[in-house]
């Protein structure tokens, strides 16, 4: 199984303050990957350290098993990269960006990115300062997909967004991932978005991963008991509980199953929960780790 | 990746070529019109030859001086800062860096593309400018344009240039780069002239009335030593002359009859080629260490 | 390809998935998808609705393990001729009636509609676990 982003005790530091520290994942690939944490949490640095923008304080990283600045010649081809405010050059026309996007690269699909654009609506003529941010993000986006990358990566492409925008933006995203292999990941603060459209977690806070896996999993595993007051130090067996929360009455608790056959306790009610409250409930809780079990694909496979 | 640097930077591509075009046509005016007046000039007497010469010459003179005077300052601040400190100030070399070029290629391709054409420019410059300083002819002396011709303001140039380009890779951000790069570019420039350039050979020393050959570089303070050969000082001089009253006959006289020898330094003609190239080779040396810490900076920047 | 278009509602609680293979069902159940129709394909599905592709190759891998559709590779995915036929309005109509009066029943023992839903969602729930159909 290769891994489209691999991490090892990453630790990034600007002055005195580590934005990552010991950080350490791994993202298979072909998944797309929702990288979300409050603001400041690491995400933008994370992604920089993997297309090289940013050379570790300490730690390893590689993408597609190479070094991202050691061997950037490996690595740059096959990564394509959308900045935080979507940096494009000043007085440039659309065409222009594309040609730059040629020259640039060793592998350039001029045709899909222009039948995309037009697609779209958006002349090529057009200067980049005229656009919208919708547009200039879609402008951004055929270019990073016109290099044919195996792994992209994008720096809170949604933030500055309107909700159409947000989801042309996301219809369009989704189309390029099914094509085969294309592995995805993109960074949001806000949850609701990624929902839908990724099927793996990253949650990074405090310079450090607290989820990783399968939303499909993390869906299954986690759930909020209700159950009538107990003592705060009532063990529900086969659980681990992330959050409580109690008055005098009843006591919920949001917790992760550990066992496939975990069984809701007489009296107690069970919901699902959704990926946003997931996160939340880990946000407040530092100290808790969701990771995916080891398997054995890696061996097999 | 031509094509990139080109549209990137063809503004102040333009803009260069049209300052350049502007010198050149400066120049050409000066010595056509310094021509000229000679030839016109040329059986009138010496002295009044000076005086009218100067008068029909000296406004577009100054203003030659004045144009190659700041061209290598305004190429540096306007052409080499914002070179690269746009692209980090904006956030495009976040675009840049992660299509499938280097870093080196990208740092040595845009400073190649720079420095290349302007240096020949200036060369072209240097060229004319030694032209000028002919046509001023035996009225003027090559030494008061130094800066102006030859290899010295080539290498003015490229130096300007590679201040303004490496202050744009360590300060990312154009408007400070380009304060930063005038200011250091003055004080070097002041610096060696004032400070290095009279020592870059051992100065001749003449007495104070000996002949000093046509088209010499004469420094401007006298020295004293006493029949010894011991220095006296400017001061001790000015003290017995003032407590002399009226002095009959020369200065020079009156000291030596003192004991005391006057003494002029001077470059001869004949050392100012070698002088433009040494002060050129200071100040094509230090543009390379520039370009090289800027590229070094470019390549291993952790951020 | 048959136009069938998927809505896919984020507040419902229902995973993308289900919802997928509930949407298809129902469109087989009322005639709108007849055997031999073709479905979208992923990337059509996923140009159209913002959602994971691997949720809809899941969603027709599911719909192909009950039965519903067959994927033949390169071509598509279509509706299985073993798919059951449209429900019986009839039988629906009867099968609403029976329903109504178990609601009736439960509303006496003083049930509200949320507690409703609970238990019907709890059954539910119970029985696909188990494996029942």
């Amino acid at each position: 199984m290769t891994l489209a982003l691999e991490a090892v005790a990453l630790r990034k530091r600007y002055g005195r303050t580590w934005a990552l520290s010991d950080f350490s994942v791994s993202l298979p690939v072909g998944r797309v990957a929702a990288l979300v944490g409050p603001n400041g949490a690491g995400k933008s640095t994370l992604l920089q350290l993997a297309v090289g923008l940013l050379r570790p304080s300490a730690g390893d990283i590689r993408v597609m098993g190479w070094s991202p600045r050691a061997h950037s010649q490996q690595v740059l081809p096959r990564v394509g990269f959308l900045a935080q405010d979507v940096p494009l050059f000043r007085g440039f026309s659309i065409s222009d960006m594309l040609q730059v996007g040629r020259r640039l690269n060793p592998r350039w699909d001029q045709a899909t990115a222009t039948t995309r654009l037009q697609r779209l609506g958006i002349s090529l003529s057009r200067s980049v300062g005229h656009l919208s941010g919708g547009q200039r993000a879609q402008v951004a986006l055929a270019i990073a997909l016109a290099k044919r990358p195996e792994f992209l990566l994008l720096d809170e492409p949604l933030a500055s967004l309107d909700p159409l925008a947000r989801h042309e933006f996301l219809k369009e995203l989704m189309e390029a991932a099914s094509t085969d292999g294309l592995t995805v990941l993109l960074s949001s603060h806000v949850i609701a978005d990624l929902e839908r459209v990724c099927d793996h977690l990253l949650l990074v806070n405090a310079g450090r991963l607290q989820v990783a896996g399968e939303i499909d999993d993390l869906m299954a595993r986690h759930a909020l008991l209700v159950g009538p007051q107990v003592e705060p130090d009532v063990v529900i067996p086969g659980v681990e509980v992330i959050k409580s929360l109690r008055n005098i009455r009843q006591t919920s608790l949001w917790v992760r199953a550990q066992r496939d056959d975990f069984r809701v306790p007489a009296g107690w009610q069970i919901r699902d929960l959704s990926l946003e409250e997931i996160v939340v409930a880990y946000l407040g809780n530092p100290d808790a780790n969701a990771f995916p079990a080891p398997s054995l694909e890696g061996i097999a496979g | 990746m031509t094509w990139v640097i080109w549209r990137q930077h063809r503004v102040e591509a333009v803009c260069a070529a049209l300052g350049f075009v502007a010198a050149t046509i400066i120049l050409f005016y000066s010595i056509q019109l310094a021509d000229s007046v000679r030839v016109s000039l040329s059986s009138v007497g010496q002295s009044d030859a000076l005086v009218a010469f100067g008068d029909r010459v000296g406004a577009a003179a100054t203003t030659t001086t004045f144009a190659l005077l700041c061209l290598p300052v305004l190429v540096g601040m306007f052409i080499g800062a914002p070179l690269f400190a746009r692209d980090f100030e904006h956030g495009t070399y976040r675009l840049l860096l992660t299509q499938s070029i280097t870093r080196r290629k990208w740092f040595w391709m845009t400073s190649a593309l720079l420095l290349v054409p302007i240096a020949a420019t200036a060369a072209w410059l240097g060229v004319l400018g030694t032209r000028w300083s002919e046509a001023l002819g035996s009225l003027s002396n090559q030494w008061y344009q130094f800066d102006e011709q030859g290899l010295a303001f080539a290498s003015y140039v490229v130096f300007a240039l590679s201040l303004g380009l490496s202050a744009g890779v360590l300060l990312r951000r154009a408007v400070p780069a380009m304060a930063a790069a005038a200011a250091a570019y003055v004080a070097v420039r002041a610096f060696v002239e004032v400070f290095i350039r009279p020592q870059l050979q051992p100065a001749v020393r003449i007495g104070q009335d000996a002949p000093i050959p046509d088209g010499s570089w004469v420094f401007s303070n006298t020295a004293y030593t006493d029949s010894s050969g011991r220095t006296v000082s400017a001061d001790k001089v000015n003290q017995l002359l003032q407590s002399a009253g009226a002095i009959p006959g020369t200065v020079a006289d009156y000291l030596h009859a003192h004991g005391i020898s006057s003494w002029v330094y001077y470059q001869p003609p004949g050392r100012f080629w070698a002088f433009q190239a040494e002060e050129a080779l200071i100040f094509l040396v230090l543009a390379a260490v520039l370009v090289g810490v800027a590229a070094f900076v470019v390549q291993s920047r952790s951020d | 390809m048959t136009p069938i278009d998927f809505h896919l509602n984020p507040r419902s609680g229902i995973s993308y998935n289900t919802q997928l293979i509930q949407q298809v069902r129902q469109a087989i159940r009322f005639g709108r998808l007849r055997p031999g129709d073709q479905l979208p394909s992923v990337r059509e599905v996923v140009s159209r609705v913002a959602v994971n592709p691997n949720t809809v190759l899941k969603a027709y891998r599911d719909l192909e393990h009950s039965g519903l559709v067959v994927t033949k590779t390169g071509i598509g995915t279509f509706v299985a001729e073993s798919a059951p036929s449209p429900v019986d309005p009839n039988r629906y109509e009867s099968l609403r009636k029976d329903l109504a009066k178990w609601v009736v029943s439960a509303r006496r023992a003083g049930m509200d509609d949320p507690t409703i839903m609970d238990l019907v969602e709890l059954v539910l729930r119970e029985m696909s676990k188990r494996g029942v159909a």
